[in-house]
């Protein structure tokens, strides 16, 4: 097994400054007034990490600060994990600032460690993050290397020591909150402590210090607690400026659909229902529902939809937050493609097409046809999702426009008149049926022709001896 | 000896009408009307199509349909945009078009209905659009042929005699009337050769009742 742990540095401002270029200086402290991070701006007028918040507004008053928001890191976190699994199934998620991957059964899909850190880089700078990337056998040392920002490739265990005796001492602590701490005792590196006997270091720390030194050299077995991608999408963004038109939204639904292709991308489906939530202001949430003829996870074509669909609707102003809802989805399996070209490869995108349309004439207005057995000239058609199933009808002759209401006809001594009386070139066609459902119907139809030579189809209702026009012969 | 000449002065951007009396790049569906496709080859792929019924009820859609039947063979759709009424299935059907790949899309302005006609040229998976746009300007013609040059695709709008453009844009332009009981299919405007005299149909696919594809 190998393991890459990416550790971020500046997850704690990236959370806050994600959405805008800030000229401000910004600090994050935590509960105790001490900065645990500070942008760039900040970082060019002195202010450092560690400092107290006193001595920051000291170096500059203008200072923005903000608390640490240690769930929206999380969530971060877990945001950027869900687009990782393109690279391995095993992340775990369970340190601080930290990512690690179990890279070593991918290796060989990818060519070797370097090109896969790289790749792995890359996404992450895609994300607009930034990391430092350690790879080591054992998770621990991991972690350990890349929170001391050392980018280093470790292959094998019995490599370890020279490459982790000398971080400080502190590199371990993380988690435990120790009374008196090693280095109060002259220890400063890790390998100062290693050297000391088992049973002194136990004795004084209690047993996870040597616990923790075991798993990182690999003495130990240590599981890491994987990722696991919940059951649906579900993510809400808060917007930094409120936003009052669809394009200034767009920059927020981009990114929060990005995030569930991702998603559905290391899922392997697609989305075929989902559930946009605006909430304004005053928290007065708008639900846009949207459904797709075809499982998606492309991102370009949802957004699309999204966009279409919200320039039809009247959106709120002042919006303040997006949440977006997978409610359905369907698992992708992707096509293999054929070495020579064929048509087949368009199948995926026809239904796009359809939503596309849907999304911006409504979806009632884009439909498919289909032929109905049903005697009645006006139940014989149905509107249909596109694409369903090919129906023969019977062999009549029919016209290939039907009013969708017939049109009542005038007529002089029984010549129905359209522009002028109509000329019967054949008929009587006797429809006489649909007593089951009481619509029935009794109709002697016939094809006529008008005086500019149209033709149309014109019956007779038998019940009131009235004319109407139903079709056209165009 | 003096067209070689010509090719010698001309910039090769000139546009040469004799050059161009061949065949269209992308082809021809055939109309399944003999008189037609000896004329012109069928209905030209690739490249707008106008026509222009002098009025309704004369077949200016039948026209379309043994073509339409052809393509319906394929994979793609056929998008029929703002039909005048509802294009009938059990018509299309006997027509030999296979229903299940037509699709009807209603939009209520021509800035939709032309952005519909537009997605689908742009979107590969249609075989064929044809949109009844009354209401179609000049701009709206310009783009739709930029979006259709060179794609594999049957793209035709229906317009009103009466609608006149400065400049009109479409490369093809029909003109049917009904003349003595057969349609005249008058080749107002094409792209390449000369003028065509007036085509005239008469065995309509709408007076048989099936089997004509």
């Amino acid at each position: 097994m190998l393991w890459l742990c990416l550790n971020f540095p500046d997850l704690p401002i990236n959370i806050f400054s994600i959405d805008r270029k800030t000229e401000k200086p910004i600090a994050i402290v935590e509960s105790s007034n001490t900065i645990i991070a500070v942008n760039k701006t900040g970082q060019s007028l002195g202010i450092k990490n560690g400092m107290s918040l006193s001595a920051a507004y000291g170096l500059s008053n203008l200072i923005e600060v903000k608390y640490r928001n240690k769930h929206q890191e999380a969530k971060k976190l877990e945001e950027i994990a869900t687009s990782l699994f393109k690279y391995s199934s095993q992340i775990s998620i369970n340190f601080p600032n930290s990512i690690l991957i179990e890279i070593g059964a991918s290796i060989k899909l990818f060519c070797d460690t370097k090109h896969l850190k790289d790749q792995i880089k890359k996404t992450i700078i895609e994300l607009g993050m930034n990391a430092h990337a350690a790879v080591s056998p054992t998770p621990l040392s991991a972690v350990w290397l890349a929170s001391q920002q050392i980018e280093i490739t470790v292959l094998s265990i019995s490599d370890l020591p020279k490459h982790l005796d000398s971080l400080p001492i502190s590199t371990i602590g993380s988690k435990n909150t120790l009374c008196i701490q090693p280095d109060d005792v002259g220890i400063k590196t890790i390998g100062e402590l290693a050297s000391v006997s088992r049973s002194a270091v136990t004795q004084r720390w209690g047993p996870h210090v040597i616990d923790q030194l075991d798993r990182a050299f690999g003495r130990k077995p240590d599981p890491c607690p994987l990722f696991i991608l919940p059951r649906r999408f579900n993510t809400e963004i808060s917007l930094n400026l409120p936003a009052s038109s669809v394009t200034e939204l767009l920059f927020g639904i981009n990114r929060i659909i990005h995030s569930m292709t991702n998603y559905l991308q290391a899922k392997q489906r697609g989305v075929i229902k989902f559930e946009l939530t605006i909430t304004n202001e005053e928290n007065f949430p708008h639900n846009f529902n949207f459904k797709l003829s075809v499982p998606s996870r492309d991102p370009k074509h949802l957004t699309n939809l999204v966009q279409e669909r919200l320039n039809r609707e009247t959106i709120p102003s002042r919006i303040e937050s997006i949440q977006l809802k997978s409610t359905q989805e369907l698992s992708i399996t992707p096509s293999n493609y054929s070495l020579i070209h064929q048509s087949e490869h368009i199948e995926p995108n026809r239904g796009q097409l359809i939503d596309q349309l849907q999304a911006r004439l409504g979806e009632k207005s884009v439909y498919g046809i289909t032929v109905y057995a049903d005697h009645r000239p006006e139940k014989s058609w149905r509107a249909t999702i596109p694409g369903g199933q090919r129906f023969h009808g019977p062999v009549n002759h029919r016209p290939s426009w039907l009013l969708r209401t017939p049109k009542a006809l005038p007529s002089v001594s029984g010549i129905p008149q359209l522009h002028g009386p109509l000329t019967i070139l054949n008929g009587p066609e006797r429809i006489e049926t649909g007593w089951w459902d009481e619509k029935d119907i009794k109709r002697d139809y016939f094809l006529a022709l008008t005086q500019d030579h149209s033709q149309v189809w014109v019956y007779k209702d038998i019940k009131n001896q009235r004319w109407f026009l139903h079709g056209i012969f165009s | 000896m003096r067209s070689t000449l010509l090719k010698s002065i001309l910039p090769s951007h000139v546009w040469k009408g004799a050059e161009h009396n061949n065949s269209n790049s992308f082809g021809y569906v055939p109309s399944g009307f003999p008189k037609i496709d000896n004329k012109i080859h069928g209905w030209p792929l690739g490249t707008l199509i106008e026509i222009v019924p002098h009025q309704v009820g004369i077949g200016e859609f039948s026209i379309l349909l043994p073509a339409l039947a052809r393509l319906s063979q394929d994979l793609r759709w056929i998008l029929l945009i703002c039909p005048p009424y509802i294009p009938y299935a059990p018509f299309l059907s006997n027509m030999g078009v296979d229903t299940s790949k037509v699709i009807v899309a209603h939009a209520k302005n021509m800035t939709d209905a032309g952005w519909c006609m537009e997605q689908g040229l742009r979107s590969q998976t249609c075989s064929a659009v044809i949109g009844w746009f009354p209401q179609i300007t000049e701009k709206i013609i310009r783009r739709l042929q930029l979006t259709l040059e060179e794609k594999n695709i049957l793209g035709i709008f229906f317009s009103k005699p009466i609608t006149r453009y400065k400049n009109n844009p479409t490369p093809w332009r029909f003109i049917l009337r009904q003349e003595n009981h057969e349609m005249l299919v008058e080749i107002s405007k094409r792209r390449g050769g000369g003028p065509i005299s007036p085509i005239s149909i008469s065995n309509l696919p709408r007076q048989t009742c099936c089997g004509c594809v």
